[in-house]
């Protein structure tokens, strides 16, 4: 049972608090996973921390090739952000595609990144750039990999004392393309059967690099290293994007296996046959649009 | 479990009322402060029934504690017209006949009134976007977006 809720003003009492509290104390911002994780009984903390109204820590700029972003931009600020929208347009795809505009509103970046879901939009997006978290806590701060910070599904190396404040973004060459897409079953309030994020820098027709990440399939969104290999200095061409779409598909059943994921239930076979036209299709789509 | 006294407007009116740690801000609306026409859906943040405004956003009620709403402005459905006097808002749906069973109404007209605050004359496709996160079991979509499309804002 939840007997209080807390209200500090900056990012070091919060800490204290969730120090104080330990394991009883969870941290709440825009609500939206914590209220629905409370009513499923997955939590039962005695103690709410709640920050969403620390001061700074919704900011977003660029800080030389980086885009820095703060924990608590919410997602509907992500997509009418013109910074996002100039250096990683991919992320403000995936961002009109979480949720309904109500959850857009107060769903927040630290907290879509921090509850891990394997199908999260905006994580497959990060998840295709060199990407860090920051991560304060009373002592100091610390700053990750974004790829070490995700342990597996909904699980992350956060401990309870940290508060997620800052998502670093390395930008990609410029002049790199790159597309959102996903697979679900309402263009709104529906979770992704499967999405994928897909950049591509092409220089005198060929593809000079490529990069997949592929989100709902596996334990989280994963790089799909083989295809990203084949299309490597390659010219484009549909042929070559339905290779890439085969790999895909002989990768993630691969990291599926080796994860212990079933994939013979009816949504995973699913997933796996629609996967090689999926890809090939974002692809095609990334390879055509404007730098 | 210590209550929490709350200080917000609602409906621009000044108000305060002890809440529990655990309470959504649906909760409180419709148990504390008797705003029944906010309704109760799906309880999850899906179907956008619960749809109230706060600080000029659109939100599901039912995904906000109560506790995070102290010092802060909500617009519900009753604060939407005047006692004797309807929203143009609410005038045309009802001239559209955009109301059937009325469950996600309220919800609707919350949404898409905070749209056109901040968008006078918005387009179409800003429409759907805006009440894609109501759902209308009726299936009444087209006469709720001609109602809103309808509206002059001016």
């Amino acid at each position: 049972m939840i007997r209080s809720f807390l209200r500090p003003v900056t990012i070091y009492d919060a800490c204290q608090q969730m120090r104080d509290h330990g394991e009883n104390a969870v941290l709440v911002a825009g609500a939206t996973h914590v209220v629905n994780e409370l009513h499923r009984g997955l939590i039962n903390p005695s103690v709410l921390v709640d920050i969403y109204r620390l001061n700074g820590l919704d900011v977003i700029c660029m800080e030389g090739e980086e885009l820095m972003l703060g924990s608590l931009v919410t997602i509907s600020e992500l997509i009418a952000s013109s910074v996002v929208r100039q250096f990683v347009p991919a992320l403000c795809q995936a961002a009109q595609s979480v949720g309904g505009k109500q959850r857009r509103n107060r769903g927040t970046l630290g907290g879509s990144i921090v509850h891990a879901d394997p199908g999260d939009e905006i994580l497959s997006v990060l998840s295709a750039f060199d990407c860090c978290v920051v991560l304060k806590d009373i002592e100091g701060e610390r700053v990750l990999d974004l790829r070490e910070f995700i342990s597996g599904i909904r699980q992350t190396t956060i401990r309870n004392d940290e508060i997620l404040t800052e998502v670093r973004i390395r930008l990609p060459e410029r002049g790199s393309r790159m597309s959102f897409r996903k697979v679900s079953r309402r263009n709104a309030s529906s979770s992704s059967v499967m999405n994928l994020t897909c950049l591509l820098l092409l220089k005198d027709n060929r593809i000079v690099c490529a990069r997949l990440a592929l989100g709902s399939v596996l334990t989280k969104a994963h790089r799909m290293s083989d295809a990203e290999v084949l299309l490597a200095q390659k010219k484009p061409s549909r042929t070559l994007f339905e290779k890439a779409g085969s790999l895909v598909l002989n990768q993630a059943l691969q990291e599926a296996e080796s994860e212990g994921l079933g994939i013979v239930d009816s949504v995973g076979s699913y997933k796996f046959s629609l996967m090689p036209h999926f890809v090939a299709q974002v692809l095609t789509e990334t390879w055509e649009r404007k730098e | 479990m210590g209550a929490l006294r709350i200080d917000c407007t609602i409906n621009g009116r000044k108000v305060s009322f002890l809440a529990g740690a655990d309470q959504t801000l649906l909760e409180a609306l419709r148990e504390q402060l008797k705003l029944k026409g906010t309704k109760c859906g799906c309880g999850i943040g899906e179907c956008g029934a619960c749809t109230v405004i706060l600080d000029g956003l659109a939100v599901c009620s039912c995904q906000v504690f109560v506790a995070q709403i102290d010092g802060c402005a909500i617009l519900t459905i009753e604060g939407l017209g005047q006692h004797d006097e309807l929203d143009p808002l609410q005038e045309s749906f009802v001239e559209h006949r955009a109301v059937q069973c009325g469950f996600c109404t309220s919800g609707m007209l919350m949404s898409a009134k905070a749209l056109l605050m901040s968008r006078k004359r918005p387009t179409r496709e800003e429409i759907r976007q805006a009440i894609s996160g109501n759902l209308c079991r009726c299936s009444d979509y087209n006469n709720i977006v001609l109602a809103i499309e309808d509206i002059d804002s001016e």
